[in-house]
């Protein structure tokens, strides 16, 4: 699984906001809005992570349970798949 | 073609159209100064416009308008404009720019909701102490001590009020209707939908990745506020007392 092109985050106020750059800025037009723990994750995704890699990387970063950022990841995941933005390998 | 050379927002830009309609809106803000910018209207942005133009209004459920040739070049050489000034920091914004005492605060809202009722008020309250910047696409730029500032334009809306002048700007301030008159001011994130609606987004995505940046910088600079207003004139009052420097 990895993410549709290449995106660039910039922050706005508290928010990070993902902008499609390179071939995919004419296929996807739109802003993906994403709080800090989303960007976090957004990032890790871009690099190439599994989910379950991605949850084991935040257990490092983040004083929380496997169980609370499975479910953070669960919902970014299901955000870019609503926008039609992850690729199954 | 005609060509004149203007200066917006600190910057001077040749602009060559093909009808004079342009040229008539912009008048005051003709120089002889060199351009540092040069934008042609041609044939095929009138047609890329015409199309925009269709787009938009269907994707608001509006029945579509054919406008003709010589407004469709005032929205094309805003547009070429919009992404040439990100270059200088500038961004450009939907709403209503008023000043009071050398203060400026712009007023946002959705289509019909009474902006310009709402600037009305305000100048009928104030008097000459109320100056219209802009009532519909103001510039904004930042100074190096940490200042927004709105520029008029000649892009002022249907009412063509506002000036050639540059004022601080304070506030913006989303505007709903509402029985009584109530403000409150609301933080960077509940304002930022808003923002982003509001401000021209280019398609280039480097350009939209500059506008988001410019933003951040708006939300450092400004406050923000939500004033929920009826048209009696207590509304101007409500609004300004409760945005006004302390």
């Amino acid at each position: 699984m990895h993410i549709k092109y290449t995106f660039v985050l910039q922050q706005v106020a508290d928010t990070y906001m993902a902008v499609a750059v390179g071939d995919g800025a004419k296929k996807f037009r739109g802003l993906i809005k994403l709080n800090e723990t989303g960007k976090d994750i957004f990032e890790k995704l871009q690099q190439g992570m599994t989910v379950e890699q991605t949850v084991d990387a935040l257990l490092l970063e983040y004083n929380a349970t496997r169980e609370q950022l499975q479910t953070e990841v669960d919902k970014i995941v299901a955000k870019l798949k609503s926008e039609n933005l992850i690729v199954e390998d | 073609m005609i060509t004149n050379n203007y200066r917006f927002a600190e910057h001077v830009v040749q602009i060559s159209t093909t009808h004079e309609y342009f040229h008539k809106l912009a008048v005051e803000y003709v120089t002889t100064d060199s351009p540092e910018l040069v934008i042609t209207i041609t044939g095929d942005d009138l047609v890329e416009e015409a199309q925009l133009s269709e787009s938009s209004q269907k994707a608001e459920g509006l029945n579509v308008v054919k406008y003709p040739d010589h407004s469709l070049e005032v929205t094309a050489v805003h547009r070429k404009l919009a992404d040439a000034f990100l270059q200088y920091d500038i961004l450009l914004m939907h709403g209503s720019v008023i000043s009071v005492d050398g203060v400026a605060y712009m007023f946002t809202a959705r289509s019909g909701t009474g902006k310009s009722t709402h600037t009305r008020l305000w100048r009928e309250h104030f008097g000459d102490k109320a100056v219209m910047v802009n009532d519909d696409k103001p510039f904004i730029s930042f100074t190096a001590d940490g200042k927004a500032l709105a520029y008029g334009t000649p892009w002022n809306g249907k009412h063509r009020l506002g000036k050639n002048m540059s004022c601080p700007l304070k506030a913006i301030c989303w505007l709903e209707r509402s029985a009584t008159n109530q403000i409150k001011q609301l933080s960077s994130a509940e304002m930022l939908d808003t923002l982003l609606v509001q401000t021209y987004q280019p398609f280039d995505p480097m350009l939209k990745l500059k506008t988001l940046s410019l933003l951040n910088e708006l939300c450092k600079k400004v406050e923000f506020y939500r004033l929920g207003c009826n048209m009696d004139p207590e509304a101007a009052l409500v609004a300004y007392e409760g945005m006004r420097p302390k």
